[in-house]
C-alpha cells in the first residue's frame, strides 16, 4: 500500500513540474497567466481575513471554555447506549469546531487506547469522514458572498451524526 | 453567517467558561484566536496565490476543460445549475480532484475559487444556491482516497498496520458522502430558494 503514499507525495511536485515545464516550452503566455491568477488569489485571501478572525476567535474561546467536556457529559446518556464509545464524545464535540484541537485530542486518544483497538478504529474512520465544519462552512460561504446558508449547517450536522454512527458500527463489526 | 456562528460560540464560551471557572483562559483565547487567524491567513495567502496561479495555467493549457469533460456526468447530477450555466464546473472539478488525491494544501484554495465562481448563482439577500450548499456539504464530508493525516497519526501511535484502515475508510467515506448528498437533496425542500419560491407563487 505504500506505493499509494508515494503517489500522493509525488502529486504536488508532479503538478508543479507540469506547470514549470509548460512555462519553459509553451508558446502561450503561461507565466503571465500564473501571475494573473496569483493576484486574484491574493485579493480573495484579503477578502477572507475578517471572516477568519471572527471564526477563529470564536472557536478558540469556545474550546478554551471547556464547553466540549460539559456538552459531552450532557449527551453521553443518549449517545453511548446507541453505540458511540464515551471516550470519543469530547473529541466528537470538538471536531466540527477546531481542526487543531481535535487532531491533538485524536493523537492523545490514539496513544491512550491504541490505534488498533475498537475505539482507535472508530476514531480513525471518523477522522477520515469528517472535517472542521465551522471553518469549511464559514470560509466557503464567505468566499461565495453568502449571507444565508439555508440548509447547510443542519445538513452538515446531521450528516456528521449519521457518519459517526456508521463509523462506530463499522469499527464494532471489524473489531468486535 | 459568520456573525451568527461567532455569536453562538462566544455566548457558549462565556457560559461554559463561567461555569468551569475558566474565564481567564477564554479571555486569553480571544487574543490567541486572532493571532491564529492571521497565521492562517498568511499560509492561506501563499497557497491561494500558488494554486490560483496553477489553475489559471491549467485553464490556459486546456487541461481543466478536459478534466471537467471527464467528470461531466457526475457534475451534471450533483451540480445541475453549474453544469447548465457552465460557470463553476471547472473549478468544482479541480477542487474535488484535489480533495480526492489528498493534495490538502490545494484543496482549500481551489474550493474557495469554486465558491467564488458559483457566487453568480447567489439569490437575493445573499442566499446560497443549491449548488453552493451541495458543494459545501461535500467539503464537510471530505471524501478521500488517501487520508494522509490519518495514516500519519496511526503510524505515530504505533499501529501494527496503519494502512489496514484504508479499505474500511473507502467504504465508510463512500457511504458517508452518499448519505450527506442525499440529506442535502432532501433538506433543500425545507429551505427553498426564495427566487424559486417567487416563481411558484
Amino acid at each position: 500500500m505504500s506505493w499509494l503514499s508515494r503517489l500522493t507525495e509525488g502529486m504536488v511536485p508532479l503538478i508543479l513540474a507540469l506547470i514549470g515545464g509548460g512555462m519553459l516550452v509553451s508558446k502561450k503566455p503561461l507565466t503571465d497567466r500564473f501571475m494573473q491568477g496569483a493576484r486574484e488569489g491574493m485579493q480573495t485571501t484579503v477578502k477572507l481575513l475578517p471572516t477568519l478572525i471572527l471564526l477563529l476567535v470564536g472557536v478558540s474561546m469556545f474550546t478554551a471554555s471547556g464547553a466540549a467536556d460539559a456538552l459531552a457529559a450532557l449527551v453521553a446518556p443518549i449517545l453511548v447506549p446507541l453505540g458511540i464509545p464515551k471516550e470519543l464524545l469530547t473529541f466528537l464535540l470538538t471536531r466540527p469546531f477546531s481542526g487543531s484541537a481535535s487532531t491533538a485530542m485524536a493523537a492523545e486518544l490514539f496513544s491512550e487506547f491504541g490505534a488498533d483497538s475498537t475505539v482507535g478504529t472508530a476514531l480513525s474512520l471518523i477522522l477520515a469522514t469528517s472535517d472542521t465544519m465551522v471553518y469549511v462552512i464559514g470560509v466557503y460561504m464567505a468566499a461565495g458572498g453568502v449571507k444565508k446558508s439555508r440548509h447547510t449547517v443542519l445538513s452538515a450536522l446531521l450528516s456528521m451524526l449519521l457518519g459517526v454512527f456508521i463509523c462506530c458500527a463499522a469499527a464494532q463489526w471489524l473489531k468486535g | 453567517m459568520a456573525g451568527k456562528v461567532f455569536g453562538i460560540l462566544v455566548l457558549a464560551a462565556l457560559g461554559f467558561g463561567g461555569l468551569n471557572g475558566r474565564l481567564g483562559e477564554v479571555a486569553q483565547a480571544s487574543v490567541a484566536g486572532a493571532g491564529k487567524a492571521v497565521e492562517l491567513s498568511l499560509s492561506l495567502l501563499g497557497m491561494m496565490c500558488l494554486w490560483s496561479g496553477v489553475m489559471q495555467v491549467l485553464e490556459t493549457l486546456g487541461l481543466s476543460r478536459l478534466l471537467c469533460r471527464l467528470l461531466a456526468p457526475v457534475m451534471r447530477f450533483l451540480f445541475p445549475e453549474a453544469a447548465r450555466s457552465g460557470k463553476g464546473s471547472r473549478e468544482i472539478a479541480a477542487a474535488v480532484c484535489a480533495n480526492l488525491l489528498g493534495v490538502g494544501n490545494a484543496a482549500t484554495p481551489l474550493a474557495v475559487r469554486a465558491m467564488e465562481a458559483l457566487s453568480e448563482q447567489r439569490g437575493e439577500d445573499g442566499e446560497a444556491s443549491d449548488d453552493m450548499v451541495t458543494f459545501t456539504i461535500l467539503g464537510c464530508a471530505c471524501p478521500s482516497i488517501f487520508p494522509t493525516t490519518l495514516i500519519a497519526l496511526r503510524s505515530a501511535a504505533g499501529s501494527a498496520d496503519p494502512f489496514s484502515i484504508l479499505i474500511p475508510v473507502w467504504c465508510c467515506s463512500a457511504l458517508c458522502t452518499t448519505a450527506a448528498m442525499v440529506l442535502a437533496r432532501c433538506l433543500r425542500h425545507l429551505f427553498p430558494e426564495k427566487k424559486k419560491r417567487r416563481r411558484q407563487a
